[in-house]
């Protein structure tokens, strides 16, 4: 075969890819990556002290893009998984517009580049905080963790709870009570937020081989964990105004909203057994779950808002 | 060159030991533009962004108090 056969178009001369930008930004998670800024927003406003404006956005856009380097690191690995499961299968990767490659690349740069510029903009500990969220959750999470128990997302969600603490550190260079605070409330949210999920997706899991909580311990024991995790997640929720850094108004909304959320748990608990039976209130426990985490800290930023801008 | 003739076909003959240029379909052309711009612009953000940040770092000064 002569070398202008090999090369043809028709003898399957390799492909240019046809994937538009907006297929690399779903490689990002764009609905993680706004709750990602959200916190890590919060994390920096009840920081003492503050950066000039433009380095706190920088810094706000860096954690955000290595949340996202660190989707696009998971869309890789997990692209076999994927493929097989409904909720997943129209990610870029398994219905073919990104190529594997393509998006590894895609994920390893970013997290350099994000990890870099918060190093630069903000200061070194942050940039080395983002960069072990990106390896815990790439490498910990996602190749390690998830394929392998169902404790998976409670080690796991350790990734997701990091961003306040990242935006924080940020600001003072360091931690505090007050910033794991915040990672706490969503660390022991996490929980009973997937297993919600997993509840309504065992089968799609099941087939996918992820060893989730109901694939592995059983409905029962999920909705106990479930109610016992949100049973905790309530008092903690309270933390802020309890230690002194959030209001009154705080302590009665996240009175309340930890309140709703045990109410909801006790629903998934007590439902009838049969896969029709737990579907509306675990749906609205997932549902409702995000609602509580989005209130709490939409509080707490625009308190410490207020309080800023009041002097 | 009188023997320019000559020298067509020598180039011609040596274009033919290398493989032919790959042309990309239409659908494939523009969406390799699309990215190209989207890198373009994204890229030139970025330099902006560090303007910015080179500024604010060395004219304001890194803290300061309240927003």
């Amino acid at each position: 075969m002569s070398l202008a056969e090999q090369h043809s178009r028709v003898a399957g001369a390799p492909e240019l890819s046809l994937a538009d930008p907006g297929d690399y930004f779903s490689l990002l998670k764009p609905r993680v990556m706004s709750l990602v800024i959200f916190t890590a927003l919060t994390g920096m406003l009840i920081a003492p002290g503050a950066l000039h404006p433009i380095l706190a956005g920088s810094s706000i856009l860096a954690i955000a893009v290595g949340a996202g380097a660190s989707g696009a690191l998971n869309m890789w690995y997990d692209a076999d998984i994927d493929a097989v499961m409904s909720r997943t299968r129209a990610r870029p990767i398994p219905a073919g517009r990104v190529g594997a490659d393509a998006a590894l690349a895609f994920g390893l740069v970013l997290s350099v580049l994000s990890v870099l510029t918060l190093g630069v903009v903000a200061n070194w500990f942050a940039g080395a905080f983002l960069a072990f969220t990106i390896f815990f959750y790439a490498v910990i999470y996602t190749m390690w963790l998830k394929r392998w128990t169902p404790q998976n997302i409670v080690i796991g969600g350790a990734a997701g709870a990091f961003p306040p603490m990242i935006g924080y550190a940020a600001v003072t260079g360091g931690v505090s009570l007050e910033s794991v605070v915040l990672f706490a409330i969503i660390f022991i949210w996490t929980p009973p937020h997937f297993w919600a999920l997993a509840l309504l997706k065992s089968e799609d899991y099941e087939r996918a081989g992820v060893p989730m909580m109901p694939n592995v311990k059983g409905e029962k024991r999920t909705r106990l964990e479930v109610l016992l995790y949100s049973l905790v997640l309530a008092p903690v929720g309270v933390l802020p105004w309890i230690l002194g850094f959030a209001s009154p108004v705080y302590g009665a909304v996240a009175i309340a909203g930890g309140s709703a959320m045990i109410v909801l748990a006790l629903r998934v608990w007590r439902a009838p057994y049969g896969s029709e039976a737990i579907t509306p209130p675990a749906r609205q426990l997932f549902f409702i779950s995000i609602l509580y985490l989005f209130v709490l800290f939409a509080v707490l930023t625009g308190e410490q808002t207020v309080q800023r801008l009041g002097g | 060159m009188t023997n320019g003739g000559n020298e067509n076909d020598e180039l011609s003959d040596r274009g033919s030991e290398f493989p032919p240029v790959y042309h990309p379909t239409p659908e494939e052309a523009r969406a390799r533009r699309r990215r190209n711009i989207a890198i373009a612009l994204a890229i030139g953000a970025f330099t902006l962004l560090f303007y910015a940040i080179t500024v604010a770092k060395l004219g304001v000064g890194v803290i300061k108090k309240g927003l």
